[in-house]
């Protein structure tokens, strides 16, 4: 294929001629030169602005809240509802869509933005329109590098047709679209952080109350939105409410794309109806275990999401926000991570840990410090120094950071441990009785003073 | 007065009623209930970082941080339940994993927050069997500051101080995470005239002053409350001295009204001289060319014998006296009524900026503008004053009022901190600040719909004035601007400096100004119109007290005599032959005023009051040594009319004697019937015998002092415009030229000719 | 007793932003209603100039938006996209979040240390590569991933790893940039 026929990041091989759920927001898998306009606009592209356009912005987000949208970035707080909270005032508004997919195991808006920027952007148009405002900003993370370029080239393909700028369509509506970059902070992924950041400074998170819908970007009302999320609003504003919602669960409409890493066959994005099981992703779709190997555990939702066994009851769960929920973890950013049964669960859970300690802002005291003594604790365990009391004394410090941080960053770091020590306390102990792993590669090997 | 609304909650089972918009933290304190806290600070805006302060609410998830949460009715909290004690504790046992035990050689051992909490409220034994943090330590973050990064608990209050309360480059936080530092941008030290505010409001012994470093331990300390002398904002200051001996350091002393809680560097650094090698310690007498120490009875025989003398040959109009604005005002009462009561001579003066056409009597009533009340004006306007150089803490409030939204005009040249700040800057010469004025009148007048302008007496008043008035085209846009906004302004303050009015080209601008406050409608009005930014700390005092020939204590009328400059020789004359002189240095100001200095040469006695050897005490024929502000008690009056106290902190130094009490002596050896010994029963005279002061006493003067009690002149309500603003003579008018012009700058920094 | 603060040599250095630079920033900051929004892409052209964020650069990034040199440096050391000191002229960023690491990251970036004969974030003799550890790209479902320079490369096993940084060792461009 010619290199701008190339889907970033390379998706998972098909199965059959036809993908398992026809294409929505993947629909640039199936068709090549997708991000240019021509393409975009020739197979349904910008009909949902239009179609916006003619209603009342009042009436869009009623059709919003009717389809059922629930936000993908990990929270899936009705996207209708959140627009809804906009203030009736004079004076800007803003919307803000977080790009800054930067969760382990999460990289579906990574797909979008590189092969189907006019989906996002038409998006943003739309909401923006919705809640009065004339200027949307598209955060991404910096390391986003050409999903940047490809967005900023679609920006400019939009201006050039009056699809962006003054006089929409010759509507009256104008409508700024502005691509920002990040620079590497995890913690920008949060709402108000994000909003720090795009005001141009460090990624603190903020105090709420005032919350963004009444004082947001330049403490103006402000909506934000997952990337994902609003690729899903054309789809929504086209087509209409009731079809949208004939997809998904009875409390999760619509579909999503989800992301399948780790120890399986076939890892990749996949987008599917909300509410497929997780068996049908990880085994029928995405193979099961490679190499021949059994599942040991996996995370359904991304690194901030409780591992789950893979027992019969859990592999049947409809992956939605009840469904999940009622396993004992949650939906999450829908970041599915395979571990094999040769993993050494105690190295996945150090790795998991010290993502949060890198993240962390620092702006507060559970997490800032917290988190470093948890991977120091994790370190020891791992590497054959593990102590007797360690486990209580991790879980203990664990318990003095979930719930007492500034932020959900730090109410996530002790969740792998917790829920993996539920699984595997076996494993854990054995850390310390034995001073080496379990299982994997590092098994019954000399590991302290090794390091 | 608005209506408080008041909202009923229960802490720890008690029934509390707090204020609607407080938060818990704010409620539990007023009720006696102490929380911790580490990142809140009263002054800054809550943070919720620390997270120390975490209580459980009942019917939340989560412990909520008091700093940041509001009460609400019916709210239940708990700050020493099982969730609170321990969300508590795993935050103090966080603080403390990485904090070093540098307590036996950190400074802040003995005050500080990190020690005190973890006894209250942390654990005996640390848990934590890990590699500790390993950062910076005992780092010379700037000429006053030391930091060591290890202790810093992050609790950003520093930080805030630059970014919230200075606004300007300070302390920033590098890095992220539990890599995060306190540090400044690469290669520039810490350098802010405020940068000792940090070691106060930093809970542990991360910034710390290297004044101060290993100097004394704090419950060595012995502390007095007191008011700084460096400028004329007095802000309350706590002088420590280690044992009761020796002063160590000044600390704040939070007083609201005047400098809310903050020193600056001049201040807060500036106790050396107290304990100077320098200080007269003996009196002195002139032996032929030198000057030989004596004996306190020695020297005041020796003075007495002279005065009489000097009395008896040529008059008591031969005899004056020049005070300085560094004394109490008890001391210059008493100055002048030794000059007027027993001497019998009204040449008394001290050096001061001019009034211009503005009568005595009308002087404390026209000045109303307070340090506090700038955050309730919406426009500031400075006219000839830069109190970023004179008074550092003013320009801190300034920057508290302009973000809470008000606005500030500049007139007058550059002020680099302050500039930026500005919605409109009118750039002249300090010499053209009174013509600035002019100019606004003038179109003030042409509009006709400012406020004050409603009384038609003061509006044909103007009109007269200025109906000619054409300026030309200099600074128009700026002028316009400044009216727009003085015209839509409800409360407005103008600050002018004591000198600007000396300056050539200024020479009614206090009369002018007033015409403006009064055409604004702000003359009179309590807490902003008028402010003088004066030269010293009791600048006030001095004119108070009636020390200048055209009137008396409390502005009272007074026979005519001459003034500083005459008695120094102005006129050609040189009319003293004896001069007393108290804590003012008139020989060091001869060449600014261009004379030659033969008045000093013909004293036949020069008497000299002063903590060193100055300029004037060279020429002396008597020194006597005096004792600073920290050895004595007595009163100041501040740039904005506060009379404050003072208390002394340690006994005055072996051989030095307070002013009060040798100008008792004198008075007694003149004949006096010396009744009052003591600084209080001083000041219940001056309050006795003042209308200006009636009323103050030390016991209602209290910890936080008083703004004196004024009669209201000219309040734009009943206008009767006083005559010395209605004769005022018509301003010629005159081109106002911008100085300092940011395109001509940048043009010659472009063309290569500026420096950088 | 009291130690001089930390001398920075490399960042203090004579470093100048170019007209096109400026061009660029001043350009940038037009799209924003507060210029110091701009901050971070503003950076982001700085370093491109650079290949890291020098301090001079820095205090004229701070008058151009209008704000304190401090809140530029707060912002440089905060986000881990700016090298506060030299990189190579390729800077190989390998993901060893928790996707990569299922697949092999540790080794890869083993190996690859390995191959260029340098330690971690170590800069290789001839200043073309050096190799640093990332967190999460969100490119998990083509682990290993890495960066070079800030174009992605996926699903690279050791023996790509070292085309890669055999690419590298004469390039002049970016051979893996994809417009």
């Amino acid at each position: 294929m010619a290199q701008q026929e190339q889907i970033f990041p390379p998706p998972p091989p098909l199965l059959t001629d036809k993908p398992p759920f026809e294409y929505q927001l993947l629909k640039h898998r199936g068709i090549p030169g997708f991000d240019k306009l021509e393409v975009y606009r020739a197979n349904g592209g910008y009909k949902g602005l239009e179609r916006t356009l003619s209603m009342q912005p009042d009436e869009v987000v009623a059709e919003v809240k009717a389809s059922g949208l629930r936000g993908r970035g990990g929270a899936g707080f009705p996207a209708g509802m959140k627009w809804s909270f906009i203030p009736k005032v004079s004076g800007p508004k803003y919307v803000t869509c977080n790009t800054d997919e930067s969760e382990p195991g999460t990289f579906k808006d990574h797909e979008l933005i590189e092969n189907n920027p006019h989906q996002l952007i038409e998006g943003v148009l739309i909401t923006c329109y919705a809640i009065g405002s004339e200027h949307g900003f598209i955060y991404c993370r910096g390391e986003f590098a050409r999903g940047i370029r490809v967005l900023k080239r679609a920006v400019e393909e939009a201006r050039a047709a009056g699809l962006v700028g003054k006089n929409i369509l010759g509507t009256g509506f104008n409508c700024e679209v502005v691509i920002h970059s990040g620079a590497g902070a995890y913690i920008c992924g949060e709402e108000s952080a994000l909003l720090e950041s795009l005001e141009g400074k460090r990624g603190y998170p903020r105090l709420r109350p005032p919350f963004p819908a009444v004082a947001g970007l330049y403490a103006r009302p402000t909506v934000i939105n997952n990337c994902e999320t609003l690729s899903n609003v054309p789809h929504v504003m086209r087509e209409g409410a009731e079809w949208y919602s004939k997809f998904g669960t009875e409390k999760t409409k619509g579909f999503r794309v989800y992301c399948l890493s780790g120890h399986v066959e076939r890892p990749g994005n996949y987008e599917l109806e909300c509410g497929t099981t997780f068996r049908t992703l990880i085994n029928e779709l995405g193979g099961g275990a490679w190499k021949g190997r059994k599942i040991k555990c996996f995370i359904p939702g991304g690194s901030s999401t409780p591992i789950l066994a893979p027992t019969d009851e859990v592999m049947d769960t409809p992956m939605d926000f009840e469904g999940i929920a009622a396993r004992g973890s949650m939906q999450g950013s829908a970041g599915v991570v395979i571990f094999d049964d040769q993993t050494c669960i105690v190295g996945a859970v150090l790795r998991l840990v010290e993502f949060y300690k890198e993240e962390s802002c620092g702006k507060c005291t559970p997490c800032r410090e917290g988190t470093q003594w948890l991977v120091q604790m994790l370190h020891r365990l791992e590497n054959g120094e593990g102590r007797p009391g360690d486990l209580e004394l991790i879980t203990d410090v664990g318990s003095n950071i979930a719930g007492k941080s500034f932020c959900l960053l730090g109410d996530s770091a002790p969740v792998p441990y917790n829920s993996a020590l539920k699984l595997f306390r076996e494993e854990f102990e054995y850390h310390i009785t034995h001073k080496t792993c379990m299982v994997g590669p590092r098994a019954g090997k000399q590991l302290a003073g090794v390091h | 007065m608005a209506e408080v609304e008041y909202v009923n909650l229960s802490i720890n089972g008690q029934a509390i009623q707090g204020r609607k918009g407080q938060t818990i933290w704010q409620a539990a304190k007023d009720a006696g209930i102490f929380i911790p806290i580490y990142c809140y600070h009263p002054k800054m805006p809550p943070l919720g970082a620390c997270r120390i302060c975490l209580v459980e609410v009942e019917k939340t998830p989560k412990p909520q941080a008091a700093c940041t949460t509001a009460i609400a009715e019916g709210m239940v909290v708990r700050t020493e339940s099982i969730i609170a004690e321990k969300a508590r504790g795993g935050v103090m046992e966080f603080l403390l994993i990485n904090h070093p035990l540098d307590c036996p050689i950190c400074d802040k051992g003995g005050e500080c927050d990190l020690q005190n909490y973890a006894v209250d409220f942390g654990q005996s034994t640390g848990r934590f069997q890990e590699e500790k943090r390993h950062l910076g330590k005992a780092l010379e973050l700037g000429p006053t500051i030391a930091l060591d990064r290890e202790r810093c608990i992050m609790c950003q209050r520093c930080v805030r101080f630059g970014s919230e309360i200075v606004q300007d480059e300070g302390l920033i936080i590098l890095e992220r995470g539990a890599e995060s530092e306190i540090g400044t941008f690469p290669g520039k030290p810490y350098i802010s005239q405020f940068s000792g505010n940090v070691t106060e409001i930093c809970p542990v012994g991360a910034l710390t002053s290297r004044t101060y470093r290993f100097k004394a331990r704090p419950w060595e300390l012995k502390h007095t409350p007191s008011v700084c002398t460096h400028c004329s904002v007095g802000c309350n200051i706590e002088v420590d001295t280690r044992l009761g001996r020796e002063v160590v350091r000044f600390m704040s002393r939070t007083n609201d009204a005047v400098d809310d809680g903050w020193l600056c560097d001049k201040g807060r650094y500036g106790y050396g001289f107290i304990q100077s090698e320098q200080r007269l310690r003996t009196p002195l007498i002139r032996k032929g060319a030198s000057l030989v120490p004596a004996t306190w009875a020695e020297a005041f025989d020796f003075i007495i014998t002279r005065l009489n003398e000097i009395k008896g040959q040529y008059g008591s109009q031969a005899i004056g006296g020049i005070a300085g604005t560094h004394s109490t005002n008890e001391e210059l009462y008493l100055f002048q009524k030794l000059l007027r009561g027993l001497v019998g001579t009204n040449n008394i003066d001290h050096k001061h900026g001019s009034f211009g056409s503005v009568p005595g009597a009308a002087i404390p009533a026209i000045h109303t503008a307070t340090i506090e009340g700038l955050e309730t004006a919406k426009l500031i306007v400075l006219v000839g004053a830069n109190p970023s150089a004179r008074q550092p803490i003013v320009e801190l409030r300034i920057k508290k009022a302009l973000k809470a939204g008000a606005k500030l005009a500049i007139i007058g040249p550059s002020i680099k901190a302050l500039d930026r700040f500005a919605a409109v800057r009118l750039p002249v010469a300090l010499g053209q600040v009174e013509a600035a004025l002019h100019a606004s009148l003038a179109l003030l007048s042409k509009n006709g719909t400012a406020k004050g302008l409603q009384s038609e007496a003061l509006k044909n008043s103007l009109n007269e004035a200025y109906n000619s008035y054409d300026a030309g085209t200099g600074l128009s846009a700026e002028v316009q601007t400044l009216v727009g906004l003085l015209e839509g302004a409800e409360r407005v303050t103008f600050l002018y400096d004591e000198l600007t009015p000396d300056v050539k080209g200024n020479q009614d601008l206090v009369a002018t100004l007033a015409r403006l406050a009064l055409a604004t409608g702000q003359l009179g009005l309590p807490g902003v119109g008028i402010g003088r930014l004066v030269e010293d700390n009791n600048s006030w005092g001095a004119l108070d007290m009636g020390i200048t020939p055209a009137f008396g204590p409390g502005y009272s009328q007074t026979t005519a005599g001459l003034s500083y400059a005459e008695m120094l020789g102005a006129n050609g004359q040189t009319p003293l032959k004896a001069l007393l002189v108290l804590g003012a240095n008139p020989v060091s100001h001869l060449q600014e005023l261009g004379l030659s200095g033969d008045a000093i040469t013909n004293l036949e006695l020069l008497v000299v009051q002063e903590l060193f050897m100055s300029e004037t005490a060279e020429r002396a024929h008597v020194v006597l040594p005096s004792a600073s502000f920290a050895e004595k008690d007595g009163t100041f009056t501040n740039t904005e009319g506060r009379v404050q106290q003072i208390a002394a902190a340690i006994q005055p130094l072996q051989g030095t004697a307070p002013d009060a009490a040798i100008l008792l002596e004198l008075a007694g050896r003149l004949g006096a019937d010396v009744k009052t010994r003591n600084s209080q029963g001083l000041f219940e005279e001056i309050a006795r015998t003042t209308q200006l002061y009636k009323g103050l006493s030390f016991n209602n003067l209290g910890q936080e002092g008083m703004l004196r009690p004024l009669e209201r002149e000219a309040q734009a309500e009943n206008l009767q415009i006083p005559d010395w603003l209605q004769n005022a003579t018509r301003p010629q008018p005159e081109v106002l030229i911008g100085t300092a012009n940011a395109e001509l700058e940048q043009a010659l920094e472009a063309s290569g000719k500026a420096q950088s | 007793m009291i130690e001089k603060m930390d001398k920075l040599e490399i960042r203090s250095q004579e470093y100048k932003l170019s007209e096109a630079t400026r061009q660029e920033i001043v350009e940038l900051v037009k799209k924003y209603p507060s210029s110091r929004s701009a901050i971070l892409p503003a950076l982001h052209i700085v370093q491109a100039q650079f290949g890291f964020v020098p301090v001079e650069p820095m205090a004229e990034l701070a008058e151009m938006l209008g704000i304190l040199k401090g809140d530029v440096e707060q912002v440089v050391t905060f986000y881990r996209m700016y090298n506060q000191n030299p990189v190579g002229k390729f800077h190989v960023k390998i993901c060893d979040s928790i996707s990569c690491y299922l697949r092999g990251s540790d080794e890869l970036i083993q190996h690859g240390l390995q191959r260029l004969g340098t330690r971690l974030n170590e800069v290789s003799g001839d200043g073309q590569v050096s190799i640093s550890k990332i967190e999460c790209l969100a490119a998990c479902g083509a682990a290993p991933c890495l960066q070079v320079n800030d174009e992605y490369m996926y699903n690279v096993q050791p023996e790509q790893l070292d085309e890669i940084l055999d690419t590298l060792k004469t390039a002049k461009e970016n051979p893996y940039y994809i417009p």
